[in-house]
């Protein structure tokens, strides 16, 4: 299976030749495969949401190669068109919403693709259907008026509308309650089923530890850690500098095992732990 | 972010840097008195000299500055041409009907010198004044109005917030754009229609922060029993010095000079 | 009734718009006397918001009363001394900001008041160095963190010394390393400042320095008691949305097999238990 996106060293600088400038990338590469789902981490300013804009067509190198769904991105035809293909839901994406319609906001991604009206309206019933919304309800309010959590499933359900390879989410969760956070979990597990690409730039590794393929931690440009949750599990190090926390069930199970009780290290969920714990103590 | 933008602050030392701010706006009017009132080539053609001479002073690059007055060339070159052409007097070029005349020549320099003169007087404040530090000088020198019962806090409230999030508009508006580029605006569409629809996807998400920043800030600033008192703390900041007044003084001088000459020449 | 305090007596809140009347508080009746630290949970939309701009004025009772210190939030002649009591902290850092640095930030509350410069100052000074704020006071606010914002908007409304700071959802958009960070410095003004503080959040795991927690739930009170006290009550939480905090759901599978958890609310007293033979 050939990887959907190769990022091979990256380098990318803002504003070049300016006081201003900045080297944001410095030397990235990793990989994904088709189907993937690759948590990003990193303290803010590490050049994440720099990462995500190089892998739809928004910036392309200074030095290096990115290659999504084959296409390299130095070429400007291919980038113009590669947000059909990687799409991309920015921090707080209510921000962008601008119809009167919440019908019109989730198909203006779709109109610009030049769908036929019957394909639109089945994708926005689709896609607010992904967002937890029922489009018959919804499809004729007017988005303004609703509050920050819905807007939120709007503005989201205005990318899946676009139906992408590739799903990139930069910070989904930030500000949502635990329901709306549950509800970007379920659309990254449907995605997963449904061998769908999918990155998030996230700072809580507590809610998609069981989930992600891979794990990328970027620092201050640079990538320090590329690698299976399970190599990062083994990195307390990395977890304590970047003060990445787990779930509470695995902090006691590794706390447990430091005092050299006989309890399994990869346990996947509170009752695992639980299950864990009471064989102990029998 | 973008880079140096014409008219914008840039940091530094100069002596041009360190003058209250207050001498400097008071000078600009100064200026502009001076070259309203005198109209000899000779006293304005000193004065865009004098200009010139506080760009370098400032520290700043002087042919990026002076390069700059291209923006304004067809303002200039309009302004030249017509009074060249429309001021009544010794004829000294025949075109058809138009006609060029010597004091049309003259007015033509005389408000071309104007013109420059404003430009870069303009911009040695702008760039070498933080916006603060303008608001401050802006708040006290209209202070004497408050006393008119006239809401002045009010206004340089309203100056200093516009300063503190332009930045932020416009980082929210590069933000906004690269959102709806990612769902397929096209911002160099050929056709202008299209053009038009995206930039209306980057202002209307951009007025509907705005008009929930406004809310929210009004909340915030009632929290804090906002009553539109001075603001102490930064005019405080505006220290008159010793060079300040030289300067003060050498302007008034120039202007006394520009209104003793037409009497004595 | 003078009596040092907040203080709601059946207090209501309705919203009247042309879709019809909204009912975001009903019959609300508490009390947060000094020195306490109260927790305000609920999912969005449950009314802690509206309940929160009841303390300090912004927003006046439909029904009932509310009282800060003996003063009726009603009487618009109050609502200046009212402000300087209740200090508030809203959720999004950036709309809180006005001004174009830091230091005036600080002192734009004060400024506000009238105050003589040189108080300004001192107390600018005090508020910078308590946030530990003091290297950025010449900052412009647009160039700080997230988190940093909120700190100078904490840092802006100590300034004017309030007796209660009421903060709604102040960690929302923060990351978690920020967040953890505004809540300690929460923690301190209380236990070493005496602060009284009412925190508004969704998030159980921000409650755990609280003396008490009050769940608010479609404009009502649905529980009261200590964070401990609310936490183990997973079904009635999970009922309206919230969510138990990870430590307490794994603690109820232990106690459902009978393990003798009761007393155990954090993870160090967990692991040595489990360790005791």
């Amino acid at each position: 299976m050939s990887a959907i996106i190769e990022v091979k060293q990256l380098h990318y600088t803002y504003l070049p030749g300016t006081p201003y400038e900045r080297q944001a990338l410095k030397n990235i590469s990793l990989e994904a495969e088709e189907g993937d789902f690759v948590g990003i981490f990193g303290p803010n300013g590490s050049g994440k949401s720099t990462l995500a804009r190089q892998l739809n067509g928004l910036l392309s190198p200074d030095r290096g190669q990115v290659l999504v769904c084959g296409q390299d991105t130095a070429d400007k035809k291919a980038r113009s068109s590669l947000w059909k293909k990687a799409g991309l839901v920015f921090q707080f994406p209510e921000q962008q919403i601008f119809q009167t319609s919440i019908y019109n906001e989730v198909a203006y991604g779709p109109r610009n693709l030049g769908l036929s009206e019957d394909e639109i309206g089945e994708r926005v019933r689709q896609a607010l259907h992904m967002v937890g919304l029922a489009a018959e309800e919804m499809a004729g309010l007017t988005p303004f008026s609703l509050s920050g959590g819905m807007k939120r499933r709007i503005a989201i359900a205005g990318l899946l509308a676009l139906q992408p390879e590739i799903l990139i989410l930069d910070e989904p969760m930030a500000g949502l309650d635990p329901a709306g956070r549950g509800m970007i979990v379920d659309i990254i597990r449907q995605r997963r089923e449904k061998k769908a690409t999918t990155l998030m730039i996230s700072h809580d590794l507590k809610e998609i530890i069981n989930l992600a393929d891979k794990i990328a931690i970027l620092d201050e440009g640079a990538l320090v850690f590329f690698g299976s949750t399970g190599e990062l599990l083994g990195r307390p190090d990395i977890l304590q500098r970047y003060r990445l926390q787990l779930p509470v069930y695995l902090q006691v199970v590794y706390a447990l095992r430091e005092k050299q009780l006989p309890v399994k290290p990869n346990v996947g969920s509170i009752e695992e732990a639980a299950a864990e714990i009471i064989k102990l103590h029998p | 972010m973008t880079g140096i933008k014409l008219g914008q602050y840039v940091h530094g030392n100069s002596l041009l840097h360190r003058l209250d701010p207050r001498t400097k706006i008071i000078c600009c009017a100064i200026i502009v008195v001076a070259i309203i009132i005198n109209y000899r080539w000779f006293y304005l053609l000193f004065f865009a000299l004098l200009m010139a001479a506080a760009i370098r002073a400032s520290g700043m690059d002087t042919r990026f500055v002076l390069g700059s007055l291209r923006s304004i060339r067809s303002l200039l070159l309009v302004t030249f041409v017509f009074l060249a052409v429309l001021t009544p007097g010794q004829p000294v070029w025949t075109l058809g009907i138009l006609q060029v005349t010597r004091e049309g020549l003259t007015m033509g320099v005389v408000n071309l010198l104007r013109l420059i003169i404003l430009y870069l007087g303009s911009m040695v404040l702008l760039m070498t004044t933080s916006p603060m530090k303008l608001s401050a000088g802006i708040d006290w020198l209209l202070l004497p109005l408050s006393r008119l019962k006239l809401p002045v806090h009010n206004f340089s409230t309203i100056l200093s917030i516009s300063f503190r999030f332009i930045p932020t508009l416009i980082d929210q508006a590069i933000a906004i754009q690269d959102a709806q580029r990612s769902r397929g605006a096209q911002f160099d569409a050929p056709r202008l229609g299209m053009r038009l629809k995206s930039y209306l996807a980057i202002l209307i998400p951009l007025f509907e922060a705005s008009l929930l920043r406004a809310e929210e800030l009004g909340e915030a600033m009632d929290s804090r029993c906002f009553s539109g008192h001075p603001n102490q703390l930064r005019m405080d900041r505006l220290q008159f010095q010793a060079v300040d007044l030289y300067i003060l003084i050498f302007m008034l001088g120039l202007l006394a000079a520009g209104i003793l000459i037409p009497i004595l020449l | 009734m003078l009596d040092a305090g907040i203080f709601m007596q059946n207090a209501g809140k309705i919203y009247r718009n042309q879709n019809g009347d909204k009912c975001a508080l009903r019959d609300i009746t508490l009390s947060i006397r000094p020195g306490e630290y109260v927790g305000l949970m609920g999912m969005n939309g449950s009314g802690k918001s509206t309940l929160a701009r009841l303390c300090n004025g912004l927003l006046v009772p439909t029904a009932g009363k509310v009282y800060v210190n003996g003063l009726d939030t009603r009487q618009a002649e109050n609502l200046q001394e009212i402000r300087q009591l209740v200090g508030m902290v809203f959720q999004n850092p950036d709309n809180q900001l006005i001004c174009p640095v830091v230091e005036e930030e600080i002192a734009f509350g004060l400024e506000n008041l009238g105050l003589p410069l040189p108080e300004i100052r001192e107390r600018t000074a005090w508020a910078l160095e308590i946030m530990g704020l003091t290297a950025l006071k010449q900052h412009a606010p647009h160039l700080l963190s997230g988190g940093q914002k909120q700190k100078v908007a904490l840092a802006s409304v100590l300034a004017m010394t309030p007796a209660y700071l009421v903060l709604d959802e102040p960690a929302a958009m923060l990351d978690p390393v920020s967040r953890r960070e505004l809540l300690q410095h929460l923690q301190i003004l209380n236990r070493r400042e005496g602060m009284t503080i009412v925190l508004c959040s969704n998030e159980a795991e921000d409650f755990m320095d609280a003396d008490r927690l009050l769940v608010i739930d479609q404009g009502s009170i649905y529980l009261q008691g200590t964070p401990p006290e609310i936490f183990v009550q997973g079904t009635e939480l999970a009922a309206i949305g919230l969510a138990q905090p990870e430590f307490y759901r794994l603690r109820q599978r232990l106690a459902d097999t009978g393990w003798p958890v009761a007393e155990i609310n954090n993870l160090t007293d967990l692991v040595d238990l489990i360790c005791q033979p």
